[in-house]
């Protein structure tokens, strides 16, 4: 087999993790702020994908637009704050449920 | 301890490793807890054996949890392990050549942008099937690049390489890797015995 190693255009970060949500005694401030912020998360983009179909069925008027859109912009970036605070990227929110899959 | 992966029960005496045999399978670990140093304990194990089905090395599992789980899944674990022989991962991952954000100052824009990026995902993924129908899809953002695996012998991935890039059309980017131990083989078939049993 030819000799494997990490690519210039690859870190961790693609390379899939153990299907399991583990909460370590040591650092479980951060695993448990993960799990809540995770699921927060998952409702947030669910909200996000909603008003998406609802603009594009052209069911929202403009005001509607601008005060959903301005919501989940908030509360993006909200989320992506206290995630920052608990040395969390926007990213370590994608929680993986194993069979079920990921939840974003 | 953590668990690395598995291989066939006869050549975990290759690797140097601390093993545990289940029935035709081996359960290799070592006690690492650096991510970096886990990733290439794992390459160099790939790189050593012809069969290795890796666990991901960002989380991985315990050595006696991992060998509990290997040993209720052996009848589905070990035919997937024969299927691995000589061959590894190619990564192939697309996304947008020019990636222009627009202005996202008001509440409308920004769902807007969003929407976008969705329409974006959406036709990467389209691409993707297109460019490589066999290709393993890795979950991932909902409005991110759009990345799969190809299983198939490391002779080959130059050639497939060449032709994904030649393939892949002007407006977007394709960046391929590998090859790689079979980190998304092992994932999906980690949530399809999960999911089984």
């Amino acid at each position: 087999m030819n000799k494997m190693q990490p690519g210039p255009e690859l870190d961790l970060s693609p390379l899939p993790e153990v299907s399991r949500i583990s909460l370590d005694p040591e650092r479980v401030e951060q695993d448990l702020a993960r799990l809540v912020l995770g699921l927060m998360e998952f409702l947030r983009k669910l909200m996000e994908l909603q008003a998406i179909r609802r603009m594009e069925a052209g069911s929202l008027s403009e005001e509607e637009e601008e005060r959903l859109g301005l919501t989940l912009m908030r509360a993006e970036a909200a989320l992506h704050r206290l995630a920052g605070q608990f040395g969390l990227s926007p990213s370590d929110l994608s929680l993986d449920l194993g069979p079920l899959g990921r939840t974003v | 301890m953590i668990a690395l992966g598995l291989c066939h029960v006869g050549d975990a005496s290759r690797t140097g490793l601390p093993h545990r045999s289940v029935g035709r399978l081996a359960v290799l670990g070592e006690a690492v807890t650096e991510p970096r140093d886990l990733l290439e304990l794992i390459l160099s194990v790939a790189e050593r054996l012809d069969a290795f089905l890796p666990f991901g090395p960002r989380n991985p599992p315990d050595f006696t949890w991992a060998s509990s789980w290997v040993e209720e899944r052996t009848s589905d674990l070990a035919p997937a392990l024969d299927r691995l022989a000589g061959r590894a991962e190619l990564l192939v991952t697309l996304s947008p050549r020019d990636c222009q954000v627009a202005d996202t100052g008001t509440g409308r824009s920004w769902l807007q942008e969003k929407a976008r990026r969705h329409a974006l995902r959406n036709h990467l993924e389209t691409q993707m099937n297109l460019l490589a129908p066999d290709a393993t899809p890795i979950p991932g953002s909902l409005d991110g690049p759009v990345e799969a695996a190809i299983l198939m012998p490391p002779s080959e991935m130059r050639d497939r390489a060449h032709d994904l890039r030649s393939r892949c059309s002007g407006s977007l980017s394709c960046k391929i890797s590998g090859p790689w131990p079979a980190f998304n083989f092992a994932a999906a078939l980690r949530r399809s015995t999960s999911a089984a049993s």
